[in-house]
């Protein structure tokens, strides 16, 4: 018994983040990704160009018109304008997607795993068979069929990337729920849904909230895929389109097709670097003494 | 004790366990195969009169632990019959079981996966508490402080987490957490084995004072005879899912019927009265069976070194060959 | 008296160079005899273990001082290449946990085949003979047919055999056994130690053998060094220490774990108990480490560290003596 050790005590939150501040990448990637949702939301108020106007020669590159810093599309739209106002779009895109993903993964997987027996055996079915769909083709299908709006390509993206969020999630349920803990509470009473969300969820949590940046990154690359194969939103700016819709003009003009490749790659590497700061931040943590 | 001369009534009975049956399916592998059954519990049957400690000891695989939390409705049963104060719990559910989940608790053997990792070890005491809405929140707070200090840790220390403490602080934890809802019948399983030496007493006696206070009656599951010997009033061995041999201590200990009873007892290293390095006596050989196709006849035949004939054919049932002293074996009961 | 085979002599082991895992630990064990190393988590046994065989578990713990003796020969004056060579042939270490010790990748045969090929220049067929024989020797029934097994097909008390067959392969002058038997029942501890003493008397082999059950070295060990926060407080012959303990925490170690006795016993006994735990290790001042729990423990015995009292062929660290306690004789 050591009275002196209760005067501080952290939290396993604050805990966590105390060792996600100590890594470097991870708090750059954090850097970025702030940068970019700082961009998402005070961009188009600082710079209020619109994407869509045509305000300068097709194809003027970087740095030769002061009305388009970064150049302009095959239209003469100022690409520095797509990146500020498309910001919002794709991290939207990504947000939503990953959204989707988390919910329905982890409410199959948390089933899969807490029920198991012939709850188990139907959800896992139904997993391997959207798991074995070529998720892009069965991407572009939805699109094509129902219209390319942006709500509908985030719900595809959400469609062909659960899987491995359930597998992930029954894979965590099934070990923690033959903890002791999980028994205790169950000894006293605590119903299906307690020891679901208060019990087992809770600690299962560190690996979920790793994967979900990464899926947050995967989806952004997803979204600029489809808007480069001309199945993205037409109507509403985004990095994916930009690259899409100047995609035969890659070797003439390569800033329409770089500028906004090098957002979607800093963004993806932030996220990505978040990821593995989070890894390393919260598996300690769960290290018992 | 005082007045062991003149012999006290029995207690009245606190749980009844009857022909109690636990199996789990294996997995087929493939359509062919039938389906395999492993029969964890086979055919159990006992009784424990309030306020004394029942003893269930075997080796991994004897389904002692399982038994155990199958009298707490944690493992369902497949067959048999569970009776708490005489009433049959055995198929309550709902709001029944719960009232019935306040008076059996529990205390593990492992006192790190007992405690959950991200919660207070305060809100980990209290937890029984709230979920069965008992007493007020400050009612509750003030139960759990109470219960700190009772089980010997500062009530202070209720906003740690359990990773601060060491294996004994967090055993007085799970003791404490075990005590919230006030429960009657309280299962210890192997509640020292993880334990360094020295704490075991230390937690031992810790058992032994709530268990005096709190009127309990413990259900004692343990491989370590010499705790068993001490703690324990009456004691079953089991092998393979099914009680071999049941008796009072002191007469199991004296006077040990079955065979495997026998072998256990003369494996253990280093008896308190004979001298150091005797003679080993007949080890016994090899593991005991897969529990998956048990073969007919005596569990324990395949490594018994007096088995006949008749044990590899008939079962031999448990049978009181004293008083008061069950034994399964043909040998002893023709 | 012939020379022990193994002889430590005043090791020392400190973490980060300062704070002292091991303090001045000396012990020795001749050739045929086993000795019993006991105390609690934390007062160094297994350190002691790892160091006699320079399998430190971290850079940050390094030898201090004193020898460790193999014949004679110091093994911290070895290279790392001589030391090596030395490891599974004439020092051979088996843990507690059988399973985590063996690569599950290969079969039975495979594995202790190699361990043979490394140290002999033999073929394939000639070290699966020998395998065959080794498992055998600890007992294993039909040998041919395990060296064709995996790890996990295999029992705890199966596996702990093939870890003593590894062991013994490369005919070590001594064995340390780490805990082997505290992961396995009772009736197959009882089966291992019977390989254990069989081997013993066969080849020789010392054993040191390091638990934290009393019955364990009152069934196995001719001597007994018991350990407390890296120091060795008592040593002495196994049978006359378990009827007798000198040290303090002896005592309480002894008396603290119920052993299965002839006695009958009424209702649940209070249990002696030792109270406290083993202190962290910058807790432990310059007196007797044993002082916070010790029901003895004075001023002295906090300040100072005790004297070590030597009796015929037992000795003890405590400024109390060795008269069971009594106060006699202040030096």
């Amino acid at each position: 018994m050591n009275d002196s050790h209760i005067s501080e005590v952290p939290s396993p939150l604050r805990e966590a983040w105390v060792a996600f501040l100590r890594n470097r990448a991870g708090v750059f990637g954090l850097g970025i990704v702030g940068a970019v949702i700082l961009l998402s939301v005070f961009g188009p108020l600082i710079y209020p160009v619109d994407p869509f106007e045509i305000v300068a020669a097709p194809l003027t590159p970087p740095a030769e018109n002061a009305r388009v810093p970064l150049g302009s599309d095959y239209l003469g739209r100022d690409i520095l304008s797509g990146i500020v106002h498309g910001a919002r779009v794709t991290l939207f895109v990504g947000g939503a997607a990953a959204a989707m993903t988390v919910v329905i993964g982890v409410l199959v997987g948390a089933a899969a795993g807490y029920w198991g027996g012939r709850t188990d055996r139907f959800l896992m079915r139904m997993t391997e068979f959207f798991q074995v769909l070529p998720a892009l083709l069965f991407a572009m299908a939805l699109v094509t069929l129902l219209s390319p709006s942006i709500p509908i390509i985030a719900t595809a993206i959400g469609v062909v990337s659960w899987p491995a969020m359930a597998r992930l999630t029954r894979a965590e349920f099934l070990r923690i729920k033959s903890q002791n803990y999980v028994i205790a509470a169950r000894s006293s009473g605590a119903g299906d849904l307690y020891l679901i969300t208060r019990v087992i969820l809770p600690n299962a949590a560190a690996p979920l909230i790793v994967s979900t940046a990464l899926v947050v990154g995967m989806a952004i690359l997803f979204e600029a895929g489809l808007s480069f194969l001309g199945l993205g939103d037409a109507n509403v700016m985004s990095w994916g389109l930009i690259i899409g819709s100047n995609r035969d003009y890659v070797i003439d003009a390569w800033w329409t097709v770089t500028i906004p490749g090098l957002a979607i790659f800093f963004t993806v590497l932030g996220l990505s670097l978040i990821g593995d700061g989070l890894n390393d931040a919260l598996n300690p943590n769960l290290r018992e003494r | 004790m005082a007045g062991s001369e003149t012999p006290m009534p029995p207690a009245p009975p606190k749980v009844e366990v009857r022909d109690l049956r636990v199996e789990f399916p294996l997995r087929r592998r493939s359509f062919l195969d039938r389906p395999a059954v492993v029969h964890a519990v086979d055919g159990v049957s006992f009784v424990i009169r309030r306020n004394t400690v029942f003893g269930i000891v075997g080796e991994s695989g004897s389904g002692k632990t399982t038994t155990a939390l199958a009298i707490m409705r944690l493992q369902a049963a497949t067959g048999g019959r569970i009776l708490l104060d005489g009433a049959d719990i055995t198929d309550l559910t709902g709001d029944a079981l719960r009232a019935v989940r306040r008076r059996m608790q529990i205390i593990f053997q492992d006192p790190y996966s007992s405690l959950n990792p991200r919660r207070r070890v305060g809100a980990a005491v209290r937890e029984p508490l709230d979920l069965m809405g008992i007493g007020t929140p400050a009612e509750r707070e003030e139960t759990v402080a109470r219960l700190f200090a009772r089980v010997g840790l500062s009530p202070a220390q209720r906003s740690l987490f359990p990773h601060q403490f060491s294996g004994g602080q967090r055993q007085r934890i799970g003791i404490a957490r075990a005590l919230a809802s006030q429960p009657e019948v309280v299962v210890c399983d192997e509640p020292v084995s993880a334990l360094d030496v020295a704490v075991q007493a230390q937690i031992l006696n810790l058992m032994r004072e709530i268990r005096y206070d709190f009127g309990l009656t413990y259900i004692f599951v343990s491989h370590n005879l010499g705790v068993v010997q001490r703690v324990c009033d009456e004691i079953a061995v089991m092998y393979l899912g099914r009680i071999v041999e049941r008796a009072d201590r002191n007469a199991l200990f004296a006077r040990p019927q079955h065979p495997y009873t026998r072998a256990l007892l003369a494996a253990v290293p280093g008896r308190q009265d004979t001298g150091p390095r005797a003679e080993l006596p007949g080890t016994l050989a090899g593991d005991p069976p897969s529990p998956v196709d048990l073969p007919p006849g005596c569990r324990f035949a395949s490594r018994c070194p007096h088995a006949m004939p008749r044990c590899r054919s008939d079962e031999p049932a448990l049978q009181e060959a004293a008083a008061a002293h069950f034994v399964a074996c043909h040998l002893v009961n023709p | 008296m012939q020379e022990p085979v193994l002889k430590v002599d005043g090791l020392s082991v400190a973490f980060r160079n300062s704070l002292a895992i091991l303090d001045d630990v000396s012990l020795e064990v001749h050739r045929g005899q086993t000795l019993g190393i006991v105390g609690e988590s934390g007062c160094g046994k297994s350190m002691t273990a790892l160091a006699i065989m320079r399998l430190m578990p971290s850079a940050a713990l390094t030898v201090s001082g004193g020898a460790i003796r193999l014949n004679g020969e110091n093994l911290l004056d070895l290279d790392d290449e001589a030391m090596r060579a030395i490891r599974g042939s004439r020092a051979a270490m088996i843990f507690q946990d059988p399973m985590t010790s063996l690569n599950p990748l290969f079969t039975v045969g495979n594995q202790v085949g190699e361990s043979i090929q490394k140290n002999r220049q033999i073929g394939r067929a000639e070290a699966r003979r020998i395998t065959a024989d080794l498992l055998k020797a600890v007992g294993l029934p039909d040998p041919e047919r395990h060296l064709d097994y995996y790890p996990h097909q295999l029992s705890g008390g199966k596996r702990q055999r093939v870890m003593i067959a590894m062991a013994i392969a490369g005919h070590p002058d001594v064995l340390i056994a780490d805990e082997p038997t505290t992961a396995l029942d009772v009736t197959v501890q009882a089966q291992i130690f019977q390989v254990l003493r069989d081997m013993q008397a066969a080849s020789g082999t010392a054993i040191v053998l390091i638990t934290h059950d009393m019955g364990a070295i009152s069934e196995m060990a001719d001597r007994v060094a018991v350990m407390y926060a890296g120091r060795v407080v008592e040593e002495g012959p196994a049978d006359a220490i378990l009827a007798a303990p000198s040290h303090p925490y002896t005592r309480g170690l002894v008396s603290c774990i119920p052993r299965v006795s002839d006695a009958a016993f009424d209702g649940w006994p209070e249990l002696p108990v030792i109270p406290g735990t083993v202190p962290d290790l910058d807790q432990r001042g310059e007196g007797c480490h044993f002082a916070p729990r010790c029901p003895l423990a004075d001023d002295r015995c906090a300040k100072r560290r005790p004297p070590v009292l030597h009796d015929g062929e037992r000795r003890c660290a405590c400024w109390y003596g060795m008269a069971g306690g009594q106060p006699h004789g202040r030096i």
